[in-house]
């Protein structure tokens, strides 16, 4: 029987030099996916607690999605995993581009590095022959360099590679993996990880081909999520988006959101589409998240308009399977040539936060950042906690090197990111994100540094969408934008095929979007259980905000393996998925309490201005009912005995547990 | 599954030059063997073979296309149906289909092309693999001339 899987690991001792492969059984994939669920099925166990994240004990996995390559759309994603050096617990990072699908054509569903190597390696699959070869020449060379060498090296096109550039190489807590030209596998600060254990890059060329269950049925699916995806009435420019965003801030009431207009704005604009309507909503922090949209208006927030960044842009960017292509790639007449345009994320952890409205500068950085290999979030949240440490004096001048880091001084943000790099002078203290330089510096720091569990968070205000407060705070891994909100559970629309979830009235006051119920953590649970699902699928979180009538995941899951599940029995292995994330955690000495949020950005003190005045978050009532839901005890969250047996994982008592 | 060779083979080696993960092996004007653990099932092998020495997954004999009479499908793409999504590239074991774009592109699509024609082996797989269903293969002997204008880059003759 056809399956989308391939039903092999690859297996790398960096130390001894050594390769083998790894069979997997058909019930390994019924249990728990592949993607996430694969990294998580095999690291659970072998790496050992309280492991060095940049030891030898650690292991890194490339994985690639259930659903990738198999005829379905928007799952074109892999995913590196391993041990988080930033969080100290688990650690995953997912990226598009091209480098899933060449995973599976070499005949691997994952490729897992443990180890570390003597000297600079990458390893190189090609047709399913694998081989470690010397990286010397390639050290020190940045993601876009290293790529295109290895490329050429590799024969030419029918290439992939995902490499590490400087910042991975310098130990950067807050490095990622780099794919087709610098998108980023960003967080986590996984790139550090492959840094340590001296892998510059892995290097795939395979032709193996990827097959559906039911290939028809498959394509059927797909033929009719592309016709739903074939609206395209005219269009909003980015200031009546703006103006958009202040009606909805001032309106007592909201609209549920839906992911056809999101579809719409992504393929006019990518996400930078969100630039100017996030900041008036209020979901966009500003000044280290103690700003509000009056210290970044309209007029400010003009110069950093979708139209702006959708100027340079001569094609769009697809990632494999992608129908949208929410990507830009600007052409030959941009100081960028080749390169990707910013995305919401970059130009607001590097724009609003930052008080920075110089588009320009923003366009240089991505392109470092892209290029060093380093996550732009938490290069942006780093860079405000030290400007805000230079305001209140904990940074002085002579301490930043000479440099004159004010609110939104582009030129000494610019210099500052060059010194992170490089791991220079101050740049060497900011090099592993806000946390750790706040630990440094003792004294007052740690108030301004907005993190949870020290990864910083994304460019979403839990003020505006308690969701996020709650999914940065609670979730194994934290600080992560891309896991749950009230606003995504609207868009996924799950009721639609699972009748024991809540669903969403079309309007509903705002009283009612403040205020908590136990149906929220219900949502938020099935949030976090089905992103798993993506995860384990490699599916993309853009298109799954079309919603699960337009996204037919299910049903594609279903056609592509075979197997003739209901969308319920998948979200029990979502759950399966978050319960194993947890127990890494538990199993590695982190206590799940500390990973809460930064109180600032959960509006401790409540602003007195702007579209979240007066604002709190109540996350310890939050938090208690989701972990509740999700089956975890209420006030430690770690997983309750019943639960692990009834999901059928190892009881934790069988690790040597820190905690 | 993998393509095997049968006794008719007469080491001509022609399969081996042709063959994209370089899955066959063998000595001049001895049989040649196919690894089934690399074999991707693209079939130029049997399209190649000038003795019918090749047999396709399922056992049955493949039958010799003449390449030079230009007989070889090669991929039509439909751009009203293709979505620019790249499962086509992705799936070409030879790297002949790549993205096109000019620097004044008003559209901003990046469409897939056949460039360069020549490598194509007539796999199909773009075809297979594209979820708009935007390929069809056709020889170039049967081509229009609109048609074969189509490859080698130029995605809107």
């Amino acid at each position: 029987m056809d399956a989308p899987y391939m039903g092999k690991i690859l297996w790398v001792d960096l130390t001894r030099g050594t390769l083998h492969e790894e069979t997997l059984p058909a019930t390994f994939y019924k249990n728990q996916l592949s993607g996430i669920g694969l990294a998580l099925g095999k690291l659970l166990n072998r790496i050992p607690a309280n492991a060095d994240p940049l030891g030898p004990d650690n292991i890194l996995a490339f994985v690639s999605g259930l659903l990738t390559g198999c005829g379905s759309l928007f799952t074109g994603r892999w995913l590196v995993a391993g041990k988080s050096p930033l969080t100290g617990g688990w650690g995953d990072a997912n990226c598009g581009g091209n480098f899933a699908p060449a995973i599976k054509r070499c005949g691997f569903d994952g490729i897992f590095f443990s180890g570390i190597s003597p000297r600079p390696v990458y390893l190189r699959v090609e047709h399913g022959r694998a081989a470690l070869c010397d990286a010397d020449d390639l050290w020190g060379q940045d993601t876009f360099t290293a790529e295109r060498r290895l490329i050429e090296k590799g024969g030419g096109a029918g290439v992939r590679v995902a490499c590490i550039g400087p910042a991975g190489e310098k130990q950067s807590l807050i490095a990622g993996v780099a794919n087709d030209r610098g998108r980023m596998a960003a967080r986590s600060g996984l790139g550090a990880v492959m840094g340590a254990k001296r892998l510059k890059a892995v290097v795939l060329c395979g032709a193996r081909r990827i097959r559906a269950h039911d290939p028809d049925a498959v394509k059927a699916l797909s033929r009719d999520c592309i016709e739903t995806l074939r609206f395209d009435p005219p269009f909003l420019n980015g200031m009546m988006m703006a103006y958009t965003g202040t009606l909805m801030r001032l309106l007592p009431v909201q609209m549920a959101m839906d992911g056809m207009l999101y579809k719409l704005m992504l393929d006019k604009y990518g996400t930078a589409s969100m630039n100017q309507l996030m900041v008036e909503i209020g979901d966009t922090p500003i000044k280290n998240w103690k700003g509000s949209n009056e210290d970044f208006d309209r007029e400010r927030s003009a110069k950093l308009s979708p139209e702006v960044f959708a100027q340079p842009v001569v094609a769009k960017y697809h990632c494999h399977a992608c129908p949208l292509g929410c990507g830009g790639v600007m052409g030959e007449s941009s100081p960028y040539p080749g390169g990707h345009k910013p995305e919401y994320e970059t130009v607001m952890s590097l724009g609003g936060l930052l008080l920075n409205d110089d588009a320009a500068s923003i366009f240089k950085l991505n392109d470092m950042f892209n290029r060093a290999g380093m996550d732009t979030i938490s290069a942006g949240g780093t860079i405000a906690f030290a400007m805000e440490c230079h305001e209140q004096g904990l940074l002085s001048r002579a301490d930043l090197d000479g440099l004159d880091l004010t609110w939104g001084n582009s030129r000494a943000i610019v210099a500052l990111a060059r010194k992170m790099i490089a791991r220079e002078g101050v740049g060497d203290l900011l090099a592993d994100g806000a946390k750790r330089a706040a630990e440094r510096m003792g004294g007052d720091a740690a108030a301004l540094a907005m993190h949870a569990g020290g990864q910083e968070l994304g460019m979403h205000d839990g003020r505006y969408d308690p969701g996020f407060a709650l999914h940065y705070s609670a979730e194994p891994t934290p600080g992560r934008h891309t896991l749950g909100s009230q606003m995504y559970y609207e868009m996924f629309r799950l009721w639609e095929k699972i009748d024991t979830l809540p669903d969403v009235a079309f309007l509903y006051t705002k009283g009612h979007k403040y205020a908590w119920s136990p149906e929220r953590a219900i949502a938020a649970a099935a949030c976090s259980r089905f992103m798993n699902i993506l995860n384990g699928s490699g599916t993309c979180l853009f298109g799954a905000l079309l919603g699960v009538e337009r996204l037919p995941l299910f049903e594609w899951l279903n056609a592509a393996t075979g197997w003739q599940r209901d969308p319920a029995d998948y979200m029990l292995i979502g759950d399966r998925i978050q319960t194993m994330k947890q127990l890494f955690n538990i199993k590695q000495g982190v206590d799940p309490r500390t990973f809460k949020a930064s109180a600032r950005t959960l509006g401790h003190p409540p602003q007195t201005s702007g579209a979240n005045q007066g604002r709190q978050v109540d996350l310890e009532r939050m938090r208690s009912d989701y972990w509740q839901e999700l089956g975890w005890d209420p006030v430690t969250g770690r997983p309750r005995p019943e639960l692990i047996r009834q999901l059928g994982l190892e009881p934790p008592g069988a690790w040597s547990d820190g905690v | 599954m993998a393509f095997r060779i049968n006794d008719m083979c007469v080491g001509c080696g022609m399969c081996l030059k042709v063959c994209p993960p370089t899955a066959i092996m063998g000595e001049p004007r001895k049989r040649h063997r196919i690894s089934a653990a690399i074999c991707i099932d693209c079939g130029a092998c049997g399209r190649i073979c000038p003795h019918s020495a090749v047999l396709d997954a399922s056992g049955r004999r493949c039958t010799r296309i003449r390449r030079r009479a230009s007989n070889w499908p090669r991929p039509i793409i439909d751009y009203d149906r293709c979505v620019d999504c790249r499962a086509c590239i992705d799936a070409c074991p030879v790297a002949c289909l790549a993205i096109h774009f000019n620097q004044d592109n008003a559209d901003r699509r990046a469409r897939p092309v056949l460039a360069p024609a020549r490598k194509c082996i007539a796999c199909r797989f773009c075809a297979l693999e594209c979820p708009a269903e935007a390929i069809t293969m056709k020889p170039p002997s049967q081509m229009t001339a609109r048609e074969k204008l189509a490859m080698d880059g130029r995605p809107n003759p």
